[in-house]
C-alpha cells in the first residue's frame, strides 16, 4: 500500500519512534532506583512519631468516623436536652443522655434517690409545657406522659426508699435553692449584726426547707391534677383498681369537689 | 536494600511508559533535555503518591502528572516550536534510521507544529499514543463526548493541511 493513499493521521504512527535512546532509558531508570532509595532511606531515617497503626487508611477512616459520631452525638444530646415528649429528638434525651448521666452521674444511694426525684420533677415540668399546647398532646401522647410519670415517680420512690429518706432530697434541694436565693440577703445583714446560735439557724432552714417543699409539691399535685394522674395517695384513699378509665375520672372529679368544699 | 513492591510497580511503569511520557513531554516543550527532565520527574512524583494510595489507572496518571510538570515548564519559559527543533537538528529516533522514516517524521512534526496547541495535545495523544477518546478525557478531565468532538473537529484541521 503506498503511504500516501492512508488517511494523513496515519502518518502520526511514526512519531512513535520518538523516543529515549537505550543510554538514557537506563540512565533515567538508575537515577529513578537511586532516587527511590535515598527517599526511602530518609524516610526510615526519621520515624513518625505516631505507631505504624496509625497510618493505615482504615485505622484513620475510624477515627473520623468516631470524631463525627461524637460531635454528631454531643450535639444531638445538646439539643435533646430541650426536647418535649413527641419531639424527634426526645428519645435521645430520656432514652440514651438520661441513662448515661445515671451511669455517671449516680453512685451513692443518696445520689441516685437525687437523680431520680430530679428526673421526675423534669418529667413533670414537661407535662406542664405540653399542657399549654392542646393540639400536640392528644390522647396517645398524653397516656404516654402519665405512664412516663407513673414509671419515673416509681422509681424516684424506690431510689429514695432505699436512700431511707423520706422525700426526694433534689425536690428539697430545688425548694431550698428557689427559697434562699430569695431570702439570702436580709440572711447575711443578720449574720452580720450578731452571730447566730446554730440551733436557731437550723431550725430556720428547716421550716423554710418544709415550706418550698409544700410549694413544690403543691406545684407537682396541680400539674398531676391537671393531666388527670391518679396519685399513691388517690388509689389508698380509693380502695380500689380502677376498672374503667371513665370511673376513675369520676372517682377523681368526686374527690377533687370534696377536697374543694372542705 | 531491597526494593518495595511499589518500586517495582513504578520500575515496571516506567519499562512500560516511559517512551510515551517522553514524548509527550517532548511535542509539548519542544525540547528534548526538557522532555527528559520531565519524564524523570513524572515517575519520582508517581512514585511519591504511590505511597499515600493506590494508583487506579497509572497510564493516565502519569499523563496527568506530565502535563501539570509542562504547565510549571511553560510558566518558568518560553518554549521552542517543533519548526524550531527541526531546524537545530532535533533528533527524533535513535539509532540508525531510514532516510525515507526520517522524512516521515520530519513531515508529521511539521503539520503538527501548524495545529494549535489544544489539537496537537488531542490528536497525538489519539493518534500517536493510541489513547481511546475515554482515556483521553481521564487524562484531559472532560467527557468522552466531549473529546470525542473536540477530536473530530482536530482532524478536520489537521486533514486540512495535507490538500
Amino acid at each position: 500500500m503506498k503511504p500516501m493513499q492512508q488517511p494523513p493521521e496515519h502518518r502520526l504512527a511514526s512519531l512513535r519512534s520518538v523516543r529515549l535512546s537505550s543510554a538514557e532509558r537506563e540512565a533515567l531508570r538508575s537515577l529513578l532506583l537511586a532516587k527511590m532509595r535515598e527517599a526511602r532511606v530518609l524516610r526510615e531515617a526519621i520515624p513518625s512519631p505516631w505507631p505504624p497503626f496509625f497510618h493505615a487508611k482504615r485505622f484513620q477512616a475510624a477515627l473520623l468516623l468516631g470524631v463525627i459520631i461524637v460531635s454528631y452525638g454531643s450535639s444531638a444530646a445538646l439539643a435533646a436536652e430541650g426536647a418535649l415528649p413527641g419531639d424527634v429528638l426526645y428519645p435521645v434525651k430520656t432514652r440514651v443522655v438520661e441513662p448515661l448521666a445515671r451511669l455517671v452521674a449516680a453512685r451513692t444511694p443518696t445520689a441516685k434517690a437525687d437523680f431520680e426525684a430530679t428526673l421526675l420533677d423534669r418529667r413533670l415540668r414537661e407535662a406542664e409545657a405540653l399542657l399549654d399546647d392542646e393540639e400536640t398532646l392528644d390522647a396517645p401522647l398524653r397516656e404516654a406522659v402519665r405512664e412516663r410519670i407513673r414509671a419515673q415517680s416509681a422509681r424516684a420512690e424506690e431510689t429514695e426508699r432505699r436512700a431511707g429518706g423520706e422525700l426526694p432530697p433534689s425536690v428539697l434541694r430545688s425548694a431550698t435553692s428557689t427559697t434562699v436565693t430569695a431570702t439570702s440577703s436580709p440572711a447575711r445583714l443578720e449574720d452580720d449584726r450578731r452571730p447566730e446560735r446554730d440551733s436557731d439557724k437550723r431550725e430556720r432552714d428547716k421550716r423554710r426547707t418544709e415550706r418550698a417543699v409544700r410549694d413544690v409539691l403543691k406545684e407537682h399535685k396541680r400539674i398531676l391534677e391537671k393531666l388527670e394522674i391518679r396519685t399513691d395517695d388517690d388509689d389508698k384513699k380509693d380502695g380500689n383498681d380502677g376498672d374503667g378509665a371513665d370511673d376513675e375520672k369520676n372517682e377523681r372529679r368526686k374527690k377533687q369537689s370534696d377536697r374543694d368544699d372542705n | 536494600m531491597k526494593d518495595g513492591p511499589l518500586d517495582k510497580e513504578l520500575l515496571a511503569a516506567y519499562d512500560a511508559y516511559a517512551d510515551a511520557i517522553f514524548r509527550h513531554c517532548c511535542f509539548k516543550t519542544g525540547e528534548r533535555e526538557a522532555a527528559r527532565d520531565m519524564t524523570q520527574d513524572v515517575f519520582l512524583r508517581a512514585w511519591t503518591s504511590m505511597q499515600r494510595q493506590p494508583i487506579r489507572n497509572m497510564r493516565a496518571f502519569l499523563y496527568r502528572i506530565a502535563d501539570n510538570l509542562v504547565i510549571d515548564w511553560y510558566r518558568r519559559r518560553k518554549p521552542e516550536s517543533l519548526d524550531a527543533l527541526m531546524d537545530e537538528g532535533f533528533e527524533p529516533t535513535e539509532g540508525k534510521n531510514r532516510i525515507e522514516e526520517e522524512a516521515e517524521v520530519a513531515l508529521a512534526l511539521a503539520k503538527l507544529a501548524k495545529l494549535d496547541e489544544r489539537d496537537r495535545e488531542i490528536i497525538t495523544l489519539r493518534f500517536v499514543e493510541g489513547f481511546s477518546p475515554r482515556e483521553i478525557g481521564e487524562i484531559l478531565g472532560q467527557h468522552e463526548n466531549t473529546i470525542s468532538v473536540r477530536l473530530y473537529r482536530a482532524l478536520k484541521r489537521f486533514r486540512a493541511l495535507f490538500q
